[in-house]
């Protein structure tokens, strides 16, 4: 997959390193567990996540997961 | 007699001291008019130099006066913006907060505002921490 592709029904998030959480919807904290109930900010391509993990320096890197699951695709 | 021939050979060695002392006057002040004269031309390189800074970067107040700028995402009215703390938790904090995200672009600044869907950019002096021309 290359950067900005999109596969049905799945998007971007800034995953921590330990890839025990992501970055949450903007307005509340930073990072929370990787769980369906906690929602995470998504982006539309991977430059997008790639660009708020630079340029608030989050120690993250850009996942793909699932809207339906909110696991990671092919982690 | 004799006493007459040692006073002149006084008188005259008197006047050999009288124009070796002119002599190096004379010599001092060549110096120091050579020194202003530098120092005139400096002044004038220097004022020329001001004078080309300012057609180049016309700012007010003068340059060596300019303070350090960078941008901010300000996320409220009452100030706040687009902080990381040590923690890596992201939060909305005070302008003048320590942990409040500056950045040297404006296009950086804008691209945070548009992925957070939040904030516009803000310019801020460094040194205080406040707003430019709010």
């Amino acid at each position: 997959m290359t950067d900005g592709d999109l596969e049905w029904g799945t998007a971007w998030v800034a995953m921590r390193a330990d890839g025990r959480g992501w970055m949450e919807a903007f307005s509340v904290i930073g990072f929370v567990p990787a769980l369906p109930g906690n929602t995470p900010a998504l982006f539309s391509t991977k430059r997008d996540a790639e660009d708020v993990i630079r340029l608030l320096h989050l120690g993250a890197s850009p996942a793909l997961v699932s809207i339906e699951t909110m696991k990671e695709v092919n982690p | 007699m004799s006493q007459i021939v040692h006073l002149g050979k006084m008188i005259d060695a008197h006047g050999d001291r009288l124009r070796k002392l002119e002599a190096g006057l004379l010599g001092l002040k060549d110096r120091v008019e050579a020194h202003l004269r530098r120092h005139d031309d400096l002044d004038r390189r220097a004022d020329a130099m001001e004078r080309k800074l300012n057609d180049t970067t016309p700012f007010d107040p003068p340059l060596s006066g300019c303070r350090e700028t960078a941008w901010a995402v300000k996320t409220s009215g009452m100030n706040h913006c687009v902080a990381v703390t040590g923690g890596g938790s992201i939060r909305q904090l005070p302008l003048g907060d320590k942990y409040v995200r500056r950045f040297n672009d404006i296009a950086d600044a804008e691209t945070l505002c548009r992925l957070l869907g939040v904030g516009e950019p803000m310019l801020v002096y460094t040194d205080t921490m406040e707003e430019v021309n709010p």
